[in-house]
């Protein structure tokens, strides 16, 4: 089971998004984000990176239920461009009919890759020249997160199965969360 | 006092939507037309009454005005006089003249309001009774026996309509009874209708009228008709002959909404009625306002808890009772459950909810039910066995474990550990990660680890080592609390005093480190001149320095010493003031470096003015300007960027979107849809990543 849940920052706290959006005087920070995914009850990524741009998770998750229906891989970045090291999160549909998804993190310390984006125009290059860049060393980058991730001590995300159905459903719904909020906060500063 | 006598009755009736009289048939007209005058000279005698009524209390005379006891239809030959069966005023409290047993009994104005309104009410049941059988007026015959029930029913009704003393209430009641007797059978249709109205009685006598309700006697209309006709509190008397069962009928076989919109008319006695029925509070609750509910809750107090404790399957509990509910219902349920309600409660939550839990207001319905910290604390010595704690230990996050521990002193902590048991221990030490023993140890005073150690034979805390990356804390050495106590006793002294308790923790994750007597009052001499006075927060530095204590403090003071002060806003990129600091034109397209975006610069890679909020820091790793760096020259790097040929290609690929990359000693991007330098930090400059940034965070959260 894959849960992926959004979280936004409120008094330098994370907190879930639908709790902002479920409350009326909350007024959500756009340029903060956290993603929590749960795999079949293991935390991965919450807690330790912010993921920058809502609006640009939101995007990127819409993206990777497109790729992922299309039957290849996605890959959702942080939304933070003004930091080094920062995560990218791959995910893979099965390689057979009834076979399970794959999830992974990497991270892009090549100085020209690492401002790539899966999206056009939220960074440079190409779209498919981070996928290629990606597909060609994929088993490296993977691996090399898995140590550093055991040497912080915290869950590997290094290929973990998941249902595919259940992660196209909770990409899908990130991304609607991801909209909801960016609609708030659009409708709260139209209301000043 | 009296005002509920005659004035008030009338002023009463006069609210009263009364229902119009069909129009009077050929045979059997009941308007008053010729008898207009009779009428009026009525209408006049009850005035009279009314306005020379006394009050009992103040012997002055009662009454509003006129108008509002009498109301005439507009002038017109066929206009209607409204009366009513009305009090006289012999209807006052006071001592009733007879004696019983010695003692006086008083009736009180209760009781004449009941009485009276039992009078009134079959009255006007009368009145619609021979309202309705006239409407099947054409189909009598003059002699028939249903026109002559009808003529001796109207004779009732005008015999009594007229100001009755208190005597003559039962004589009127029996007459008014006998009368709507004799409407029986006056015509198949009526007798049709009649029988359903008695129906309705008998179902509130006898079937329950959730019954009626589900086999479709009645619509939710007739039900609002009737509500409407009987008048305030009828139905929900009729409600209190219902039963639980038919309502819980009721709500699973209606839609809630379904539900609550027909049960709505029986109001807050309803409510009462269901006071024992908790399991669908969160539908009567939809349908109630609060102060109904507090009501209800206030009423049932143990028999709710005992009503929750019935459910043997607590998840269901938690989907149907309590995740359906107002955070405030929520928590005025919890502040009546017991303890073992509530770990019921917490039997039902998965890994995953537990970590919603975690944030305050991540679920502000549990977040309620932590609110009652002294059953929290039953509930830990209840989480029994060993592996149900070490299952919820080990889901736990630390900013859970925080929010655990928060508001408990260690006595507590070590109190719940032991009365958890000592085998529980045994089985929890070696089970429980590492990383969230260790969180727990570091949280226990000596008092406390004492407790925790005691609980445990045959192990103390000394067997526990640090996690990876982390200090774990460690007992100290003889030789060092002797060197500490012998050459840095006014340190030691200094840092007791801003530390409290914490002071041990603190030695003893320095104890676990490379740090020796003298680096240990050094950094304890550090503690006490910045302030890192929270223990907790401490803790949590020496889990993200592990070993690098001291390079992590250095770090701090690289901060500190440029004028950090811990209060710098966090800037998110393309935010802030667009005012522009520095300006170029590209291809007749004017590009700009605003306020804003120098904000932005400053708070993430500047150390006088980098945001310490955890949310800047796990950003990812900070590439900083070199200590000592000023927005001046900042800016002045950023307008030479700006006016570069690297930035203009950069300008140029991004059109309408952004583009990123590195121009000479720095990194910038270019946002086309605003035409400014978003980011630009140097490339790389001085690199610090997130767990460094995280010691110094904690160092900074000290303070507070």
């Amino acid at each position: 089971v894959i849960t992926l849940e959004l979280y936004l920052v409120e008094d330098d706290r994370w907190v879930p998004a639908r709790s902002v959006l479920g409350d009326a005087r909350s007024r959500p920070r756009l340029g903060a984000s956290a993603l929590s995914i749960e795999i079949g009850g293991t935390e991965y990524a919450l807690d330790r990176w912010n993921l920058g741009s809502v609006e640009l998770i939101g995007a990127q998750a819409d993206d990777c239920v497109q790729r992922l229906r299309a039957g290849g891989p996605a890959i959702l970045r942080s939304g933070v461009r003004d930091r080094q090291h920062v995560p990218f999160f791959l995910f893979e549909p099965p390689h057979t009919p009834h076979g399970s998804a794959h999830v992974s993190q990497f991270f892009v310390d090549d100085a020209e890759a690492q401002d790539w984006s899966p999206l056009p125009g939220w960074g440079s290059s190409d779209p498919a020249a981070l996928f290629e860049w990606v597909a060609e060393r994929r088993d490296d980058l993977i691996a090399a997160a898995a140590d550093e991730a055991r040497q912080v001590d915290v869950p590997e995300l290094a290929d973990v199965a998941v249902p595919f159905g259940q992660l196209v459903d909770e990409l899908e719904r990130l991304a609607g969360t991801a909209q909801a909020v960016v609609s708030k906060a659009a409708k709260l500063d139209r209301s000043g | 006092m009296s005002e509920f006598d005659t004035n008030v009755t009338a002023s009463r009736a006069d609210q009263r939507e009364q229902p119009r009289r069909r129009a009077p048939s050929p045979v059997h007209r009941f308007t008053v037309g010729s008898t207009h005058d009779r009428a009026e000279a009525e209408a006049d005698e009850i005035a009279r009454l009314v306005t020379s009524a006394v009050d009992a209390r103040t012997g002055r005379p009662t009454g509003p005005s006129p108008a509002s006891r009498i109301r005439r239809s507009p002038a017109g030959a066929t206009a209607v006089v409204r009366r009513r069966v009305q009090k006289d005023p012999s209807w006052t409290t006071g001592p009733v003249g007879s004696v019983t047993g010695g003692g006086w009994l008083s009736w009180s104005q209760q009781q004449i309001d009941e009485k009276f309104t039992a009078v009134e009410q079959a009255h006007h049941q009368l009145e619609q009774r021979i309202a309705a059988a006239e409407g099947q007026g054409a189909e009598l015959a003059d002699a028939s026996p249903g026109a002559q029930g009808l003529g001796a029913a109207k004779a009732t009704y005008d015999a009594w309509n007229r100001p009755i003393t208190w005597k003559e209430g039962e004589q009127a009641l029996k007459d008014i009874n006998v009368a709507l007797a004799k409407l029986d059978g006056v015509s198949e249709r009526y007798a049709a209708q009649q029988s359903k109205e008695r129906n309705a009685w008998a179902d509130a006598l006898g079937r329950p009228l959730a019954g009626a309700l589900l086999d479709g006697r009645y619509t939710l209309e007739q039900l609002k008709d009737l509500d409407g006709r009987l008048g305030q509190g009828v139905l929900a008397e009729l409600g209190r002959g219902v039963g639980i069962k038919r309502i819980n009928d009721l709500m699973e076989l209606l839609p809630t909404e379904a539900a609550i919109e027909t049960l709505a008319p029986f109001g807050g006695s309803y409510l009462l009625e269901l006071k024992r029925d908790i399991p669908n509070l969160p539908q009567i609750a939809k349908g109630c306002t609060h102060a109904e509910v507090e009501a209800v809750l206030d009423t049932v107090s143990r028999s709710a808890a005992n009503k929750l404790g019935t459910y043997r399957n607590a998840k269901r509990m938690m989907a149907e009772v309590i995740t359906p509910l107002e955070a405030e219902l929520v928590e005025l349920v919890a502040a009546r459950l017991e303890s073992e309600q509530i770990e019921d409660l917490f039997k039902t939550l998965t890994v995953a909810r537990v970590k919603v839990m975690a944030g305050t207001k991540q679920d502000n319905r549990v977040a309620k039910l932590y609110e009652h910290r002294a059953r929290l604390k039953s509930l830990q010595v209840k989480l029994k066995p060993a592996d149900k704690i070490v299952g919820y230990w080990n889901s736990m996050q630390t900013r859970w474990l925080e929010k655990l521990w928060a508001g408990k002193d260690d006595a507590d902590v070590a109190k719940v550990l032991t009365e958890v048991g000592v085998d529980a221990l045994n089985s929890l030490l070696p089970t429980m990660e590492q990383a969230k023993l260790y969180d727990l140890s570091t949280r226990l005073s000596n008092k406390g680890l004492k407790g925790f150690g005691e609980a445990m034979p045959g192990k103390d805390l000394t067997a526990v080592t640090a996690p990876a990356g982390g200090a774990g804390p460690a007992t100290p050495s003889d030789a060092l609390l002797k060197d500490l106590g012998s050459n840095h006793g006014a340190t030691l002294k200094a840092a007791a005093k801003l530390l409290g308790s914490g002071i041990d923790t603190v030695v003893r994750r320095c104890a676990a480190t490379p740090l020796d007597a003298s680096k240990t009052a050094s950094f304890l001499s550090k503690a006490v001149t910045y302030g890192w006075k929270n223990s907790a927060s401490l803790a949590s530095f020496f889990d993200k320095a592990g070993a690098n204590v001291e390079a992590r403090v250095a770090l701090f003071e690289d901060f500190g010493n440029d004028g950090n002060r811990g209060t710098s806003p966090d800037v998110d990129g393309e935010s802030g003031p667009a005012t522009a600091v520095h300006e170029c034109v590209i291809d007749g397209v004017t590009w700009k470096v605003a306020e804003g975006d120098v904000n932005h610069y400053m708070s993430g890679h500047v150390y006088a003015t980098y945001a310490m909020t955890l949310a800047n820091v796990q950003r990812g790793t900070s590439s900083m300007w070199p200590t000592g760096t000023t927005r001046a020259t900042v800016e002045q790097d950023a307008g030479t960027v700006l006016g570069s040929a690297r930035f203009e290609a950069l300008a140029r690929a991004a059109g309408n979107d952004y583009e990123a990359g590195a121009a000479g000693a720095f990194r910038a991007g270019a946002q086309g849809k605003l035409h400014r330098m978003t980011m630009f930090h140097p490339n790389p400059g001085t690199q610090l990543s997130i767990p460094w940034m995280e010691a110094v965070y904690y160092l900074f959260k000290s303070r507070t």
